[in-house]
């Protein structure tokens, strides 16, 4: 399992996103990628043909791991979930895989 | 809505924008700063520091962060800027393509074969006015084709008002670096920011994009839980999370020492660290006995992360390759194979690691797209970074005031990346006219001294950090996904080019087959393409080129263009 560092760092109090209506627990600043996948979440959208994407480069390149965010009354708005922090009450979007 | 730097007119103006807040885009930044230059500074993240200083979140504090002596030099060139609230910082902004003065690119020109694999190959350089008037002309292929200047206020103001709106010019295509300079006046960069997008124009631009890892496609490599190394280091560094529990490391590049160390230390199991190279390529250093001696500390960094690996039994094992990643919804398994002598991967000899996560590092490639985009001249160097911008001493490029720093002109490491931002820098100044040559010199000497070794070490580096030159082609089997983003497998660009022998150009792969057509632009499968068409048409990499680049450089929603009403 992957797991956040904790010996000497010192993260904000922890907010609750939604992932598919599911609440997690995230850090307002990290990366929703850095959240989604301390959740267990690895695969973030489906390309033209269904096949699940998963992430690759971690630096807003390889665009696999483009994710729907809905924030307020915001509509929803297609980010590249490694390159977009946290904010708390965010709603995302992902397949659903069993 | 709109942030307070976005102007109701969607246009704004600045000095000089730097193009990337990595080491070479800081460096420029501070010593623009020390000469009263207005610096405005566009990147993607969220913090200074580029992909080799991934600063944690500013809601973060972490005690002891990236305590490796390797970051020295670059921490303190960051440590330099950080705080300036004098530098216009723009992050979580993605230049989207510069729009003056590339709409008017020339026809694209396909060099004659070459042997030397570093060659030039198309180049879409433009001639304005005075370049016109200095060479007497056009230049000396007479490619020449019209186009319709759009020039703003500044820029006729600036060149006397040649150009008009709507006016025609006659313009020169394939000038050497020295003819085809634009002087056209500003540059103007489409810029998405976190509100929207705007045009910012500016009398300079230094394009400082950095490089991303060259990814190699082999049979599961798109399965979760299989990453490019520098992502898993991003994750630690940045993030300060390890994104998985058990993790193989698998490719050419000595950075994957630096991702297993700190892998172990953030409390992480590395299950191997597997090198293509034979572990006799090593000694390749010793032949440069002057280089080993100048870059001790790096090697000597080296020396101790093995050390730390060994006494964690840590497998590092030399001349084998990742073959496949294997596991039911995510990975399971890693296997490697064994190399011959020659490069060849035998089947025969394989191993099995359990693991959830694989760290690939093959290389890296210059992010070239935004020059490819404006249509700067650009050469291919395989080891270096694949495609290349040209440049001239002051590292400006074949266009007029759009200068380039670190990777994008080879790939050499953040130190060098530092000495190229300050030499550009220079070069800015003196373009802008802020110092005179002789005095340019004199300030960039100690610059140029330093990247000269710096690039002596690199270049070693290079040739010790690179796969064997078939590695892709072999492991590409015909189902093993191309293109990850419109799910092309290898075998189909196989069959595709296989009946139809007319196709010799990544483009026109793309176009048969929509291998590269996706969300990444063709970052991720472009070079395996160009190394698959390449070897089907037994040519050079370079003579199949790179996919066109067009703005958008990355993908931008429908929803973001309205809301900034781009001009």
């Amino acid at each position: 399992m992957s797991r956040r560092i904790t010996q000497g760092v010192a993260r904000p109090a922890p907010v609750s996103i939604l992932v598919n209506d599911r609440a997690i627990e995230a850090y307002e600043g990290e990366s929703i990628l850095t959240a989604l996948i301390a959740a267990g979440v690895l695969t973030m959208s489906r390309d033209s043909f269904g096949r699940l994407r998963t992430p690759f480069c971690n630096m807003g390149v390889c665009f696999d791991c483009l994710i729907e965010v809905e924030e307020g009354a915001n509509v929803s708005s297609r980010v590249r979930a490694c390159l977009t922090p946290v904010r708390a009450d965010m709603r995302v979007v992902v397949p659903e895989v069993k | 809505m709109m942030a307070g730097h976005e102007q109701e007119a969607g246009h704004e103006t600045c000095e000089v924008a730097i193009v990337g807040a990595g080491p070479s885009g800081l460096a420029a930044a501070a010593l623009l700063r020390e000469h009263g230059v207005a610096v405005t500074i566009i990147d993607e993240q969220s913090r200074a520091g580029g992909q080799i200083l991934r600063q944690p979140p500013k809601s973060f504090s972490v005690e002891r962060w990236l305590p490796a002596r390797l970051y020295d030099r670059v921490k303190a060139a960051l440590q330099e800027v950080i705080e300036r609230q004098e530098i216009d910082w723009r992050f979580q902004s993605t230049v989207l393509g510069i729009m003056r003065p590339s709409p008017y690119r020339t026809q694209r020109v396909t060099p004659p074969p070459v042997a030397d694999s570093s060659q030039t190959t198309r180049c879409s350089g433009r001639a304005g006015p005075e370049q016109r008037r200095r060479d007497g002309g056009m230049g000396e292929l007479g490619v020449v084709e019209k186009h319709t200047g759009f020039a703003g206020p500044e820029q006729k103001h600036r060149d006397g008002g040649t150009h008009e709106l709507g006016g025609v010019e006659k313009r020169t295509g394939l000038a050497g670096p020295e003819q085809s300079r634009y002087d056209g006046g500003m540059h103007e960069l489409w810029v998405q920011g976190p509100s929207g997008c705007y045009l910012l124009r500016a009398k300079a631009v230094l394009l400082a994009p950095g490089c991303y890892e060259r990814p190699l496609a082999f049979p599961g490599w798109t399965l979760p839980g299989v990453l490019g190394a520098g992502a898993i280091q991003g994750f630690v560094k940045s993030q300060q999370f390890v994104p998985g529990d058990r993790f193989v490391l698998a490719g050419s590049h000595p950075l994957q020492l630096v991702v297993a160390d700190q892998l172990l230390s953030a409390g992480a199991h590395v299950a191997a660290v597997v090198f293509t190279q034979r572990i006799q390529q090593a000694w390749l250093m010793l032949r440069h006995p002057m280089i080993a001696l100048r870059q001790h500390r790096q090697l000597l960094e080296t020396a101790h992360i093995l050390r730390r690996l060994r006494r964690a039994q840590v497998p590092v094992i030399f001349g084998h390759t990742i073959v496949r990643a294997e596991g039911a919804t995510a990975v399971e398994r890693a296997m490697i194979a064994a190399l011959d002598p020659s490069g060849r991967i035998d089947h025969r000899k394989t191993q099995i690691f359990d693991c959830d996560r694989i760290g690939v590092c093959h290389g890296f490639l210059a992010s070239s797209e935004l020059a490819r985009q404006v249509g700067a001249e650009m050469h291919w160097k395989d080891h270096a970074g694949g495609w290349l911008a040209r440049h001239n001493e002051w590292l400006e490029s074949s266009i007029k005031n759009l200068f380039l720093a670190g990777e994008i002109t080879g790939v050499e490491g953040a130190d060098a990346a530092l000495e190229k931002g300050r030499i550009a820098a220079i070069g800015i100044l003196r373009s802008l006219g802020r110092v005179d040559d002789a005095v340019a010199h004199r300030l960039a000497a100690a610059a140029r001294s330093r990247l000269s070794h710096l690039q002596s070490f690199a270049a070693v580096l290079q040739q010790l950090a690179r796969p064997p030159a078939t590695l892709a082609l072999q492991t590409m089997s015909d189902d093993t996904l191309l293109c990850r983003c419109e799910s092309i497998n290898c075998g189909e660009l196989r069959q595709a080019l296989a009946e139809n022998k007319h196709v010799l150009s990544a483009d026109a792969a793309k176009l048969l087959t929509r291998a590269g057509m996706g969300l990444c632009q063709g970052r991720m499968c472009g070079d395996n393409v160009a190394r698959m068409i390449a070897e089907m048409r037994s040519v050079q990499p370079s003579e199949v080129g790179p996919f066109q680049a067009q703005a958008p450089v990355k993908p931008v929603p429908l929803a973001t263009l309205v809301r900034g009403r781009c001009g």
